[in-house]
């Protein structure tokens, strides 16, 4: 009897002498589960498959979590990538619009050419003020020579604009005084003029003349 | 009695409930309706085009990105003499090329003020008187434009800057003079004007302490003042 058998099966236990082959309890053919429910568990049939394997319980809230994580993973990679899509463009057009600097450093007493005209620094001069000029300032006065390389350059020249700079990113304003105009200016012949300035006092020494068209075309003159 | 194959018996999933699903439902429609409106949290031209302000007491100093300034000065006439100096060429002395006198009904503000820049030169042409209740008032034009400060600001030390309003007395107490750097988008601001002109620093200094202070200045109003500009 299995241990799931219970009193009411006492009803139908054989008595002594029974053989259990009794007609009353044996299974005519085309008896089916009537009889089957009185059929007593054989103990050597296989277990029924296990319910669910045990980790299939811990499973579920498992894959939920990776799943939570996929969608989550997934949400900052498209919000990014929509981010950083418009960054990209942003950044484009402000490189179309605000050009990085090409600077062309040019050594002490050189000469460079820029737009078929050649340039050079002659002199960076202290320069005398009315009244002294602002406190704690050095007016300064550079002399300027301009060769232009050919006739053709002379046709497109124009004044380019002048700062003084020094190494740290600052710049201070450099006016050209009496520049010349195409008509003054002769293929291989040097032009000079001046540019006045004034810098802080403590870098009268090393502040250093900036000649420029574009971000893309200055010329630094080195001290 | 015969019995089919052992299957492993196949855990369904629970159906979900009628309430679940209207719960995701709102969810959802609640992830919609705050999508929308987000949208609404935009700028309207006027903020837009709103600058960032920076405000100073009199004799402090309002330290913007592109320049710092404070005011050192303030005086009240009814009337300006306006003097141009020249140079002497001989003697290499100050002369006085021209003189002017003009005069009000109203009041003569003059505000002096230093500058400096932390990297370029930065021009500060223009600068408004704005009352206590945002009533603003440009710089008189009366001057002529030699009286406009002509030089940047620049790094390494402070320029004096001076600017002319003229204002009725009643617009002088809890006012500021306001100082803006102008747009550096070039030629975008004819094209869209004020489109660009985003963000730009504005320097708000206090024109007296207090409202005892603009009694002081409106009690004390010079009859004549002379302002110099170099020729």
């Amino acid at each position: 009897m299995s241990e799931h058998d219970t009193g009411s099966w006492d009803a139908f236990t054989p008595r002594d002498g029974d053989t259990g082959t009794s007609e009353a309890f044996t299974p005519r053919d085309g008896d089916t589960g009537t009889w089957d429910a009185f059929t007593p568990v054989n103990r050597a049939e296989p277990a029924p498959a296990a319910l669910a394997p045990a980790p299939a319980e811990t499973r579920r809230p498992l894959r939920r979590a990776v799943r939570g994580l996929a969608l989550a993973v997934a949400a900052v990679a498209v919000t990014g990538a929509a981010v950083g899509v418009q960054w990209q463009d942003r950044q484009r057009w402000i490189a179309d619009r605000y050009p990085a600097e090409v600077v062309k450093d040019v050594a002490h007493g050189a000469s460079a050419t820029l737009h078929g005209m050649s340039w050079q620094v002659v002199t960076v001069v202290p320069r005398q003020v009315e009244g002294g000029g602002e406190s704690g300032t050095a007016p300064l006065r550079a002399t300027v020579q301009v060769t232009p390389v050919s006739a053709q350059a002379i046709g497109g020249y124009l004044t380019p604009d002048f700062a003084m700079r020094d190494r740290a990113g600052h710049s201070w304003q450099a006016l050209p005084v009496d520049t010349p105009i195409p008509s003054d200016l002769k293929p291989g012949r040097a032009t000079r003029f001046d540019v006045e300035t004034a810098v802080p006092g403590s870098l009268s020494g090393t502040a250093e003349l900036v000649l420029s068209y574009a971000p893309g075309e200055t010329l630094r003159f080195a001290r | 009695m015969s019995q089919g194959p052992a299957t492993a018996p196949v855990r369904e999933e629970p159906a979900r409930s009628p309430w679940r699903r209207a719960g995701s439902a709102l969810v959802a429609l609640a992830v919609g309706a705050a999508a929308v409106y987000a949208h609404t949290f935009v700028m309207n031209k006027d903020q837009l085009d709103a600058p960032l302000t920076t405000t100073a007491a009199p004799g402090a100093v309002a330290e913007t990105g592109r320049f710092s300034v404070r005011l050192d000065d303030v005086v009240a006439a009814s009337s300006l003499s306006l003097i141009t100096t020249g140079t002497d060429p001989d003697t290499g002395g100050t002369t006085i090329e021209n003189s002017t006198a003009i005069r009000t009904h109203d009041l003569f503000v003059v505000a002096t003020v230093s500058a400096t820049s932390p990297k370029d030169p930065t021009w500060l042409p223009d600068a408004w008187l704005r009352t206590r209740d945002g009533i603003e008032y440009a710089a008189t034009d009366r001057t002529g434009q030699a009286f406009t400060p002509p030089r940047p600001v620049q790094n390494g030390w402070w320029t004096s800057l001076e600017y002319v309003f003229e204002v009725p007395r009643e617009a002088v107490a809890g006012a500021s003079i306001v100082v803006s750097a102008p747009s550096t988008n070039g030629i975008y601001d004819d094209i869209y004007p004020g489109r660009y002109d985003q963000l730009l620093p504005e320097a708000r200094l206090a024109l007296t302490a207090d409202d005892a202070a603009a009694r002081r200045l409106l009690q004390d109003v010079k009859p004549s003042w002379r302002v110099t500009a170099r020729g």
